[in-house]
């Protein structure tokens, strides 16, 4: 086997970022001619591989184990190792998600082979394939080779890759079978659940419509959720829009909020106060409008439109349906 | 006078309740417990001056002029001093000591003294029971009889008190009627009640009630050391040993020299404090002395606004942990974490207005900054979003994490040519523009309104340019003392290098580190808030102010600037010379008694998510003057005002403005 995509679940179905990873990994073995697998476990096991047995891959293997019905990282970094050891790939791939973050390094322990994290791309250079990853606060990238033979696992970072490029095709599921003794297992974990707030996960979001004190009246909040829908983009706030009550704080950008980098941010009425833009200047595409041309925010801006959202943003909305 | 005949057995009770006094109040030797203090030194002339103010004239407790629980503290204070005086004198006198000196028991005027003052505390009690059954205040302990740690609670000994002075006054009343001495009248509430009965009434009653009164009084000296009346020892013992000056300031650790030497073993060093053997005596004697009256906690920013802190809980829960441990042999592994919760720390703005009103001079924020210490530095868990911003100071020598070779782009791209230290090597004043004031948009106005005023008032200055660092203010107050140590000595080593006979600078928290804090390392400074240098620009006539504005200005006081400094005028004197009537209109809190941004600490770096946002209740007091702007003196505060500026919709009728920027309009 050449090439290993690692699916999560998500609601039911492949998470988002899992898609990221296997388009990234048909790029990859495009490029370097290799075969691209996936892996489908867990909970969702059966829906994922159904789902993926749908995409331009070489095969997707199953594993059905009753001790994945639950997250647990030692089972789900023993069910990779032991999946890898029988298929012996070149690359283990995975979207790196805040899960996993948690048991991917475990795989890498257990396997004794280098973990790559964060990778925002790679170069396939004459027989060497480099993976690039962004070190000191994003100011510098790096490219990364693996100077050892057998696996080396691959984190991609979030929005690294758009699931849009991700290739449909057929491929047939093989079930392959674990041995997870339950002994073995010393971690396990309660139900997943949401806040209570339906907390927003804004660093995983590939769009973000983010509002500011400019949209006047919280009357107009609903201007920017058609907006978001139509976009089918994540809502992102300013400080004063939280302070205000108007959003909870899992909406907020910013050095106390979440710190964002979509491939696209819209700013809308946002005047761009530092504590603001730290949040989301690594973000790739920045759009802003705001009434004032002297709004800081524009510094950031790749694209600035000087005007009322009030005015602009139902326009906005109205012409991306049509579109 | 005949000397009263006393029993022998009563002596022998006496005995037995000075003992147990004694016994009980060995809990004092808890203080054992904490670390010796090396700097600390007993300074007999201040601690004098404290007792007789805060502690005999209790300063603290009337601070709030007239507010209930003043005048029931002074009913009761005032009135047991008159007790005690009364009581000493007729142990005197009936002994013949001191005869010739001392007023007799049977005087008009120490007839009249002795029951003005059993009156004073008869009245302060009924108020003390009022306020705590009806009145209730939310800050004080809602169970008013079972009170925490105290014997019978706090209403417990309120009762026992007034037991005591209407047992006194019966006890009088019948010596008076069996008696008659010729100055009985004056006794003007003893002397009414001896009328109400026959004699024969008072002279069967006499022996009854003059032993219940003995009695109830031993017991309750006996138990004084375990009810709240414990803090007329406690507490006294605490006024006298504060140090005022030390107010505030942190103590450094020395991280790095820790980390150099060879022999420190890694398993026994104890980063931050959690255990109470990691807190000094004095820290414990603290808590000990806390007689939880709750004015901290009224006047805490956090707590006003629903955020999970109470000052008093925090030292109370100090006291109560170890009480537990050294009374009742309980084991205590740490306080951090439970019963002090990580949110109740972090909530602390360290704004010190805890500090400023507490009355027996409890130093509130060293104690809770050993214990973010400890969190950060022994359990590598500081505030995550504040995780972010310690990250990026020590990367990027600002808190926001923007490059350091673009510290002066704010100027360039204005125009400004900035005088460099690294080329002019010498300079009258160092102008520290700061972190705020190099990268924040908003802050960048106030720097490049500080150049106008410098080149105005022709100061020969200059700025360091990209070799300024953040000062490792916020690092310290969120307890990474190792960072803040870094920034220190990276600092220090650039002052070194030039010549300047003074820093200024328009963020207090600079203004507060550089000129308190780095003399701990050997960098000892004249530093000046831009506010006091500017003021002598006025005075010295270098700055002449062309206009005035015709704005309604009110003023917030910058906590570091004001309480933590003392630096209450300058920036009002600012102020009131750009404006044309000269008065600025001050909002209900100010001065000494002014209401934090919601910024200090470390709290810029993060939210915490309960209740309302601190700067909007600022900043709706500033509304409430009806003014048109918002005067800071502190690149914080502008930023917090700023945000809750437009949360309450005034873009259009207020503008926030540092004073710089004021007095750069009247140019």
């Amino acid at each position: 086997m050449d090439i290993l995509v690692v699916l999560e679940g998500a609601n039911g179905a492949i998470h988002r970022i899992s898609k990221e990873a296997v388009a990234a990994a048909q790029a990859l073995g495009k490029d370097i001619n290799q075969k691209v697998s996936v892996l489908a476990f867990g909970k969702d096991s059966d829906n994922l591989s159904k789902e993926a047995s749908g995409f331009n891959v070489d095969e997707v293997i199953l594993v059905e184990d009753e001790n994945l019905n639950n997250y647990s990282a030692d089972a789900y970094a023993e069910t990779i190792k032991q999946v890898v050891e029988k298929e012996s790939p070149k690359y283990v791939i995975m979207g790196y998600s805040y899960l996993v973050r948690d048991f991917f390094p475990k795989v890498s322990a257990r396997l004794q082979k280098p973990l790559i994290t964060d990778v925002i791309g790679y170069k396939a250079d004459g027989g060497k394939t480099l993976f690039a990853k962004q070190v000191i606060h994003g100011k510098l990238t790096v490219d990364i080779e693996s100077k050892v033979d057998g696996p080396v696992l691959i984190g991609f970072q979030s929005a690294a890759y758009s699931e849009d490029n991700l290739e449909s095709g057929s491929a047939e599921v093989r079930t392959v079978a674990v041995t997870l003794d339950p002994a073995q297992l010393k971690t396990t974990s309660e139900e997943p659940f949401q806040e209570e707030s339906g907390g927003v996960d804004l660093t995983a979001a590939d769009k973000i419509v983010s509002i500011g004190r400019g949209i006047g009246k919280e009357e107009n909040m609903s201007l920017i959720n058609d907006l978001a829908a139509v976009l089918k983009a994540e809502i992102g706030a300013s400080r004063p829009i939280v302070d205000s009550g108007w959003l909870p704080n899992s909406n907020q950008v910013g050095s106390s909020g979440q710190s964002v980098t979509p491939n696209l941010y819209l700013a809308l009425g946002i005047s761009g106060a530092i504590q603001h833009v730290v949040g989301m200047k690594g973000s790739k595409n920045i759009v802003a409008i705001n009434r004032d041309p002297d709004a800081p925010i524009f510094e950031v801006a790749d694209y600035g439109v000087v005007g009322d959202i009030l005015e602009i943003v139902p326009k906005l909305t109205e012409a991306l349906k049509n579109q | 006078m005949e000397t009263p005949h006393i029993p022998v057995i009563f002596y022998l009770f006496a005995i037995i309740a000075l003992v147990l006094f004694i016994y009980n109040i060995r809990k004092f030797l808890a203080i054992r417990i904490g670390k010796s203090d090396s700097d600390y030194k007993i300074k007999l002339i201040p601690a004098a001056l404290n007792l007789i103010y805060y502690g005999i004239l209790q300063r603290r407790v009337f601070r709030f002029k007239f507010s209930f629980a003043a005048v029931m503290h002074f009913l009761i204070g005032f009135g047991f001093f008159i007790l005690l005086y009364a009581t000493a004198v007729g142990t005197f006198v009936s002994r013949g000591w001191l005869i010739n000196f001392l007023p007799h028991l049977d005087t008009p005027w120490f007839a009249i003294l002795n029951d003005t003052g059993g009156l004073m505390v008869f009245i302060g009690i009924l108020m003390a029971l009022y306020r705590r059954h009806f009145n209730k205040p939310k800050s004080l302990p809602q169970d008013a009889f079972k009170g925490r740690g105290n014997l019978f609670g706090d209403t417990g000994i309120l009762l026992i008190i007034l037991f005591l002075v209407i047992g006194g006054y019966l006890a009088e009343a019948a010596r008076l009627a069996i008696q008659a001495p010729d100055t009985a009248q004056y006794s003007w509430i003893g002397y009414p009640i001896s009328k109400l009965f026959s004699f024969e009434f008072w002279n069967t009653a006499e022996q009854s009630l003059w032993w219940s009164h003995g009695i109830l009084s031993l017991m309750a000296i006996a138990i004084i050391p375990n009810t709240k009346i414990f803090h007329t020892i406690a507490s006294t013992i605490n006024i006298a040993l504060t140090e005022r000056d030390l107010r505030g300031k942190v103590k450094p650790m020395f991280v790095s020299k820790l980390m150099e030497d060879p022999d420190m073993d890694p398993d026994e060093i104890s980063l931050g404090s959690t255990k109470l053997e990691d807190f000094t005596w004095k820290q414990l004697l603290d808590s000990i002395a806390c007689t939880e009256c709750g004015r901290c906690t009224n006047v805490c920013p956090a707590y006003n606004t629903d955020k999970p802190l109470s000052p008093m809980k925090i030292i109370t829960d100090m006291r109560q942990e170890l009480y537990d441990k050294y009374l009742n042999k309980k084991e205590v592994d740490g306080i951090v974490g439970k019963p002090i919760t990580e949110t109740e720390l972090w909530s602390c703005t360290t704004c010190g207005a805890c500090t400023e009103v507490c009355p027996v001079l409890i130093n509130h924020i060293p104690t809770f900054t050993e214990m973010r210490r400890y969190l950060v530095l022994s359990e590598g868990k500081p505030h995550p979003q504040a995780a972010d911003s310690l990250e990026k100071t020590m990367n990027t020598g600002n808190p926001w994490g923007f490059s350091k070779s673009e510290r002066t782009k704010w100027a360039s791209d204005a125009g400004i040519e900035l005088p460099l230290m690294s080329e002019k090597k010498e300079a009258e004043v160092l102008y520290w523009v700061g972190c705020a004031g190099a990268y924040d948009p908003r802050n960048q106005k106030v720097a490049k309104a500080m150049v106008n005023i410098l080149e105005a008032a022709n100061v020969d200055y200059a700025v360091l340019g990209n070799e300024e660092s953040c000062t490792g203010d916020s690092a310290r107050r969120l307890g990474e003392e190792y960072l803040f140590e870094t920034m220190a000595l990276q600092n220090i080593e650039t002052f070194n290098k030039y010549k300047f006979n003074k820093i200024i600078t328009p963020c207090p928290h600079c203004f507060h580190t550089l000129g308190n804090e780095y003399g701990d390392f050997e960098g000892n400074y004249e530093v000046q808030h831009h506010s006091q240098f500017i003021m002598e620009l006025i005075e010295d006539g270098k700055l002449k102010l062309n206009k005035y504005l015709d704005n309604k200005i009110t003023y917030h006081d910058a906590c570091y600037l004001g309480r933590h400094n003392g630096e209450y005028e300058a920036p009002r004197n600012v102020i009131n010379s750009v404006i044309k009537d000269g008065k600025l209109i001050e909002m209900e809190r100010n001065r000494k008694n002014s209401f934090c941004c919601g910024a200090g600490g470390g709290n810029m770096w993060y939210d915490i998510e309960d209740g309302e946002r601190i700067n909007s209740v600022r900043f709706q007091e500033a509304i409430d003057t009806e003014v048109d702007v918002v005067a800071t003196a502190c690149s914080f505060c502008t930023i917090m005002m700023d945000d809750a500026l437009k949360v309450k919709g005034k873009e259009d009728s207020m503008q926030v403005l540092d004073i710089a920027e004021l007095v750069a309009k009247a140019l």
